[in-house]
């Protein structure tokens, strides 16, 4: 069984690398080539799809959206799925609505054409001859075997060697005589060619000479000649015309050169010591003929040989063909040419061989050095394999955009020689980005790193890559689990840019770099490598590991840097240096023995199963995923649960945590830099002590002294605290006595006031003053430079031009799919013109409207006063250009496109600098006074605060003091043909004071939610359309004021996201036996005011009315109902086999969907059609025998799970049904099988053919039929696998 | 033998054969070849026109997947390529659109010849009525079968030709051109297969298996992927597009 599984994994492994293992056929290996079951790749990717395309699912098949199938499309393709909104629109029918594969005529099955002798998986809609619901693979019939007819052997099934001999006009033989199983395609080439051959001689001649014929015995038959057996037509007892080895010519279907004599009959392999091929006239085997290659000789091979010999071998790299001037023969024009190739390093490679081509660096470089790690394959570039056959080399490009990249083994091969194997493999570069998700939950940075670090190592294609710019002090330090292969984006499609852009957005992240005055020596600086170059450099080496982002090369080295960006609140932004951009240009060329590692056993083993957390609800697991992939935030933080877990304290600084709510950014700032020493109580025993020293080290905190100082000096001062507070308080507690000369209380008194003195000086100074700077690092999408004057060195170096390689070369490049010559031109030769711009109106929103529309611009009008827009509300606006372009924004006049910084196009608070068309921007403006007031709260902390607020909210749009907003545009096109003249656009913000209380916009889940069976709480989420705190009460509506219970929510503007400002809340569930449970949520805007203080700047707004929430409880558990398969024994015909998984459930939450699970592995992965109550995994392969088990998890949404378990051994059934029992009874023969079969007889001879055969009643274990004594019974069976049993002679009289 | 005996043996063989041939032509009737020139036959001509056509269709056929007019296609150097196996999605493997591709490609060829052959016979007509025979042509079918390495043409037909009171009838033209279609048809039948249910064809190691066959993969607009299946005694290429497991570009 070993044995047999090791072969079988060597199977699964070549199916996988999706390699022929040429190899493996020259070893002479009886392992079959059989290409079943390798679904591996497609599980993984529906696994993926159904992670990512929910997030990024623009015309794309969503698992979240509806499909119906369309039988015959206005395309003329059959069983297409469209979205059921466009559907019937696209179908020359109505369509049906539900999936393919719970149509009857779209769902895939069988056609067999028996006329034509071939099996084809398809649907029924468009299979005109025979069809079933059976996949091929489990149609005996279609599995392939040797089908030999008279002299030659095809490797086919029994459906196709059926036609095969029907073409040919022959009868059928006896069962098994033709068609037999073989272990692998060669085996059965291999038994071609095995009929005896020799002379035919034929009839008198010229000169009395006879005529000859070399051929088979049977082809001598159809000639009415003499066979001679062995013998060539020049052998001399023969008595032919024929004179021997008149020349030498290649066979048809046969690999070597022949001799052949004065009638052109062949004889033996050439050999130029003719003697010893003419054999004396008879037939020399090719075993006994000359050797053509002789090892020694390596490299020279058979150069020499060949003029010598023509025994040529084609597994070994030689075949008969015409001489080329580079080759010689003694006699003839034809030799055993050189099918080897040399490739573009001038080495050889043997026919068959394959190997990996690179158009750049790949991988990862520098692994394991924290900042300098990166993953260098180049925009544009792209994984191909060459491939040696017939002395010509072809390459294939391994998909496009690095979807897949090229992995190359060695093995070595008879002779002592290698032979190299290459395969194009999906690049899993999406399980390094869900890796990263086992971080959640846990708050122990080590902990997390630990989780994030074992799930990343598991893959192959990933790695963990490591940032610290604390040099030694801060927080901004984490790992994330990256791509070693980054993906390709299409940075030509719109639809792909801005999902390139959410992909480059998780290396956008903020950095708050803070130095701090301290009493002597130079300031403290926390996260110090934030605003120095290398800081820079790390973060883009980061970005640059993702996908194609951040600053880099193309193709040709050059290089691009408007994939990052630095910004800094203050200063100058850290820039990367020219040595890191010579470093990037290295990049370029390939290193030789780069390669891409295989994939583990582990990863074949779970069949690329995406890991899930069984034990988090669908939709919790599907926030993660949403939180990870930067759509809640909506900002430029990067929202990695690697980043955030790492560094609690970094959640806080990061900018669009979403959910890390509660906590300002300053205060998360205090506590970042808070590293002084917290005194303890000394124990109570003196509360003047306890006093004193608390006492001061809460003023030594509250003015912000604390972190300038030394511990040692802060230790001092809290000790002078006690002990003058210890003095006092002896007095006042009646203590007596002297110290030092003095009345204790005097001495406390004086160090009151030397403590006092000091801390004054130590705030006129400034020690502790903080000043902080925020560094926005800014990952984009890389894009490549302007113009396209490179763009015929696309498919330069031998390696092919694709789309992905010329978009790569030049914005200016475009890909000519229908061209014979130039694949890579440039678009924009002749084009000197710059975009021109105008409104977009397809964008606009209701209640809004273009006004003053002008060349220069236009005015937004929006429907509060004075044509102005409501605070907080979302916004959008747009404009088109007459080309593709690249628009950029400013908010004050600007000289130049080159000095604008931000590009004209938000989405989910992103920027994106893909070139279009349409240029779209989606943002909400706050009002003036929440502005003010939240400024009001900053400048309190900062210093510098009036230079640096306009950055401060740098992803706002701020009113000026009239509540006008300008924006003015320029925009380039692919040539670098920009703007000179700004293009600009205006709207005001409504100036009322802020009557309107805060809106609640959205509950997740909504309402009415469920909860799981014996949950006590449940969590909830709502986002709000402006900062403001809610509170919420059970059963009646209350007034805010009186409500007990508060909700956690985003009170920073800056905290803002698409959604709008976020809250969640626990609510109690229901009690067993109550229906359900109500609750009022009510919010108040406006939190930074403080209604307590008096004078404060505002009023603030409360609902009136509390927004209603029902919870609902699980009346009734989650079951499963059945697994299948559910045998404890499975029978299979062969090996690999494929499996369905069908699990049923009930209960659960109503209406809420169910999800299952298997495991596999160590992983649960969820089955491909699940959320309902049936759920089906389609397709697992199997391939060895044994015991399998497969734990089974489902759960609905609400947190109801069940479990179950799938078990069964796989036993294959390659045995015909044995006879156990023959027996008569009632004049009927009846016969007793171990198995369910069919049993057929006859009354002639055991030599027939099971389909012309009388039929026995029965298909299980007992069989019939009328019994005659006169006559004898020749009974065989067929298990339902076709396997059969011996023939049974059951002779008249005897029973 | 003397001279009497021989000449009555001659006497002899000469009435016999005058005999015979009485007979002959008594029992057959009017069902005579005609002499309708030196180098001029029905059956020949006929085989011409039809085996002309079967290159011109096969050739295009050939370029274009299969099919003389190709509806669910993809232009590559300005050729429409017929998409044997397609899905329109991301990440899915493909459909079979044409399962029962053998008998399709030879329900094709056959519609193709069945707009050619009635040319082919106004022409024979022509010809035969220059060289005055009148000629009645009643009824014909067209038969077109796939074999490996062959394309058989058989055409059951009432062709009667009369000329001076002589008739001859012709029940069947028959005619077969060395057209690799059945044989590449498979390979592009197994490749497609393999590709709707792997997500790729190993055609490297069935081009290696079967050196007779030179099978070229080329991608076509990052999504398709265009085959070109040679075989190698003939020169003839099939080519094909195939879409499926598409994988969009940064997801």
């Amino acid at each position: 069984m070993t044995h047999k599984k090791s072969i079988a994994w060597f199977e699964l492994v070549l199916l996988v690398s999706a390699s022929v293992a040429f190899s493996y056929i020259m070893n002479d290996a009886s392992q079959g080539l059989t290409l079943y079951g390798n679904d591996s790749e497609h599980a993984f990717i529906v696994a993926v799809r159904g992670l990512f395309i929910a997030f990024f699912g623009h015309n794309l098949v969503s698992a979240e959206e509806v499909l119906w199938t369309c039988p015959l499309d206005k395309n003329g393709v059959y069983c297409q799925e469209y979205g059921y909104q466009i559907c019937d629109g696209n179908c020359t029918t109505s369509c049906i609505q539900t999936r393919r594969e719970f149509t009857s005529e779209c769902r895939i099955g069988t056609c067999i054409d028996a006329s034509k002798g071939t099996c084809t998986p398809s649907p029924q809609r468009n299979c005109n001859t025979t069809w079933t619901e059976t996949p091929l693979s489990d149609i005996p019939a279609c599995r392939p075997g040797c089908c030999i007819v008279g002299s030659e052997a095809q490797f086919m099934s029994q459906v196709g060697c059926d036609a095969w001999r029907a073409d040919l006009g022959l009868e059928d033989d006896e069962v098994g005589a033709i068609f037999e199983p073989v272990g692998s395609e060669l085996e059965c080439l291999a038994k071609a060619n095995g009929q005896e051959e020799g002379a035919c001689v034929l009839g008198i001649g010229t000169f009395g000479l006879r005529n000859c014929k070399f051929g088979t015995k049977e082809q001598c038959a159809g000639l009415s000649g003499t066979f001679y057996s062995g013998f060539l037509c020049s052998h001399p007892a023969l008595n032919t015309s024929c004179e021997p080895q008149a020349t030498t010519k290649c066979v048809a279907g046969n690999d070597e050169v022949y001799w052949f004599d004065s009638c052109g009959n062949r004889e033996n392999i050439y050999n130029s010591l003719k003697p010893i091929s003419f054999n004396g006239g008879l037939l020399l085997s090719k075993n006994q003929s000359c050797d053509l290659v002789d090892p020694a000789r390596e490299p020279n091979r058979f150069s020499v040989q060949q003029k010598s010999c023509g025994n040529c071998n084609y597994l070994q790299g030689s075949r008969c063909g015409p001489k080329t001037t580079a080759e010689f023969a003694s006699i003839g024009d034809v030799v055993c040419r050189d099918i080897s190739c040399v490739d573009e390093t001038g080495k050889r490679r043997s026919h068959g061989e394959s190997w990996c081509a690179f158009d750049s660096r790949i991988g990862v470089e520098d692994e394991g050095k924290v900042n300098a790690q990166r993953s260098v394959d180049v925009p544009g570039s792209q994984h191909y394999r060459k491939t040696c056959a017939n002395g010509k080399i072809t390459t294939e490009t391994c998909g496009s955009f690095r979807n897949q990249i090229c992995v190359e083994s060695v093995v070595d091969v008879p002779g002592g020689k290698d032979f190299s194997e290459a395969a194009c493999r999906l690049n899993q570069w999406q399980l390094c980005l869900a890796a990263n998700q086992q971080a959640e939950g846990l708050d122990d940075p080590a902990e997390a790193t630990q989780a994030v670090a074992e799930e990343c190592e598991k893959h192959t294609d990933c790695t963990m890559t490591s940032i610290d710019l604390t040099n030694g002090r801060g927080t901004f330090a984490f790992s994330t689990c990256v791509p070693k292969y980054p993906p390709g984006f299409d940075l030509q499609s719109s639809a792909n840019g801005d999902e390139a852009q959410a992909l480059c957005s998780f290396g956008t992240v903020q950095c708050k770099y803070v130095t701090v005055k301290k009493l002597f020596g130079s300031k403290k600086k926390y996260n110090a490598g934030c605003v120095d170059s290398s800081g820079a450099e790390a973060m883009n080496n980061f970005c640059m590991s993702l996908g194609d982002c951040g600053a880099h090369i193309n193709l040709e080295g050059d290089y691009s840097g408007k994939g990052f960006r630095v910004s800094t609140s203050r200063g100058d932004a850290p820039g990367i240096t020219s040595g890191y951009i010579a470093g990037l240009k290295l990049l370029q060329n390939p290193t030789a023995n780069q390669k891409v590692e295989p994939l583990s056993e582990a990863e074949l083993v779970s069949l690329y199963g995406l890991p899930s957390d069984a034990s988090a609800s669908p939709e919790e697991t599907q926030k993660k995923i949403f939180d990870s992939m930067m759509m809640i935030s909506g900002a430029s933080g990067i929202l990695l649960a690697s980043l955030i877990y790492l560094a609690p304290e970094a959640t806080l600084i990061s900018i669009g945590s979403g959910l890390g709510l509660g906590t300002s950014g300053t205060g998360a700032i205090i506590t970042a830099v808070g590293d002084y020493p917290v005194l303890g109580a000394y124990g109570g025993a003196a509360a003047g002590l306890l006093i004193g020293a608390a006492g001061v080290a809460y003023i030594l905190d509250a003015l912000g002294i604390t972190a300038g100082l030394d511990p040692a000096i802060t230790y001092a001062l809290i000790g002078l605290g006690a002990f003058s507070g210890a003095a006092i308080g002896w007095s006042l507690g009646g203590g007596g006595g002297t110290l030092l000369g003095a009345a204790p209380w005097v001495l406390g008194a004086w160090g009151l006031v030397a403590l006092v003195v000091i801390i004054a000086i130590f705030y006129f100074l400034g020690i502790g003053k903080k000043k902080e700077t925020t560094i926005n690092f800014q990952c984009l999408p890389w894009q490549p430079p302007l113009g396209g004057a490179n763009c015929n060195a696309c498919g330069a170096e031998g390696l092919l031009c694709t789309k992905y390689a010329c978009q790569s070369l030049g914005q200016a490049c475009r890909y000519v799919e229908d061209s014979a010559e130039e694949q890579c031109v440039n678009a924009g030769i002749d084009d000197v013109s710059a975009p021109v711009i105008r409104e977009d109106a397809s964008v606009i929103l209701t209640n809004y409207r273009y006004t003053q529309l002008s060349e220069r611009g236009y005015h937004l009008e929006g429907p509060a006063e004075r044509g102005c827009i409501p605070r907080f509300e979302r916004v959008q606006l747009g404009i088109a250009t007459n080309e593709l372009s690249q628009c950029k924004v400013a908010r004050v006049h600007t000289e130049s496109f080159d000095v604008m910084e931000e590009y004209f196009a938000r989405f989910n608070g992103n920027e994106n600098p893909l070139f279009r068309r349409n240029h779209t921007m989606i943002f909400s403006v706050p009002s003036n006074e929440a502005i003010e007031n939240e400024q009001a709260i900053d400048e309190e902390f900062d210093e510098d605060g009036s230079d640096e607020q306009a950055m401060h909210y740098s992803n706002l749009f701020l009113p000026d003091g009239s509540g006008n907003v300008n924006l003015y545009v320029r925009c380039t096109d692919a040539n670098g043909n920009k703007n000179l003249q700004e293009y600009a656009i205006n709207f005001c913000v409504t100036d009322e004071p802020d009557m309107t209380p805060p809106v609640i916009r959205q509950f997740s889940p909504a309402s009415p939610a469920y909860s799981a069976l014996g949950a006590t709480e449940r969590r909830i989420h709502f986002w709000l359309n402006e900062p403001a705190e809610c509170r919420w009460s059970e059963s009646t509506d209350q007034d805010y004021a009186t409500m007990t219970n508060e909700a956690t929510c985003a009170t920073s503007l800056s905290d803002g996201t698409p959604q709008g400002w976020a809250c969640n809340a626990t609510l109690p569930t229901p009690a067993s036996g109550v229906n359900e449970r109500s609750f009022y949520v009510r919010c108040k805007d406006q939190p930074w005011i403080n209604e307590s203080e008096s004078g404060s700047n505002g009023t603030r707004n409360t609902n009136n009315q509390g927004v209603n929430y029902i919870i609902k409880p699980t009346l009734n558990a989650l079951q499963i109902n059945s697994v299948a398969p559910d045998k404890d024994t499975i029978f299979v015909l062969g090996l690999p086999y494929r499996l369905n998984f069908t699990v049923t459930t009930t209960g659960g939450a109503s209406g809420q969907a169910r999800y299952c699970s298997y495991k596999n592995n160590n992983d649960f992965i969820r089955f491909f059609e699940t959320g309902g109550d049936t759920h089906r995994q389609p397709g697992l392969t199997m391939v060895s025998e044994g015991n399998y088990s497969y734990p089974i998890a489902c759960e609905d949404s609400v947190g109801n799970n069940a479990s179950s378990e799938i078990r069964f051994e796989l036993v294959v059934d390659d045995q015909g049904p044995a006879i156990t029992r023959i027996y008569t009874s009632n004049n009927r023969l009846t016969i007793i099988t171990n198995e369910h079969a069919r049993c057929v007889f006859k009354t002639t001879s055991c030599s027939f053919a099971f389909a012309n055969s009388t039929l026995m009643d029965g298909d299980t274990f007992e069989h019939s039929t009328p019994f005659s004594r006169d006559v004898n019974h020749y009974i065989y069976c067929q298990d339902s696998f076709g396997n059969p049993s011996g023939c049974v002679t059951v002779r008249g009289g005897t029973l | 033998m003397n001279n009497k005996g021989q000449i009555a043996i001659f006497i002899i063989v000469g009435v016999l054969i005058f005999v015979s041939l009485t007979v002959f032509f008594l029992v057959r009737d009017t069902e005579v070849t005609l002499p309708t020139g030196t180098e001029f036959g029905p059956e020949r001509f006929m085989g011409s026109c039809v085996r002309q056509s079967l290159r011109e269709t096969t050739d295009m056929m050939l370029s274009q997947g299969g099919f003389v007019n190709p509806k669910n296609a993809v232009v590559s150097n300005g050729t429409t390529v017929t998409y044997l196996c397609k899905n329109i999605n991301y990440y899915e493997s493909c459909i079979a659109q044409h399962p029962a591709y053998l008998s399709e490609l030879q329900e094709e060829l056959r519609a193709q010849l069945a707009e050619d052959i009635p040319s082919c016979l106004d022409s024979l007509k022509t010809e035969l009525e220059r060289r005055n025979y009148e000629v009645q042509l009643e009824d014909y079918d067209i038969k077109v079968a796939l074999k490996p390495e062959i394309v058989d043409v058989s055409i059951p037909i009432e062709l009667t030709l009369t000329k001076n009171d002589v008739v001859q009838r012709i029940s069947q033209l028959d005619t077969s051109l060395r057209i690799p279609l059945y044989n590449l048809g498979r390979v592009a039948n197994e490749l497609v297969s393999q590709e709707a249910r792997f997500c790729y064809s190993e055609y490297v190691g069935y081009m290696l298996l079967y050196p007779s066959y030179d099978i070229r993969v080329k991608t076509l607009s990052d999504t398709t992927k265009g085959y070109s299946v040679t075989h190698l005694p003939t020169d003839k290429t099939l080519q094909f597009a195939i879409r499926g497991c598409v994988i969009p570009a940064g997801i």
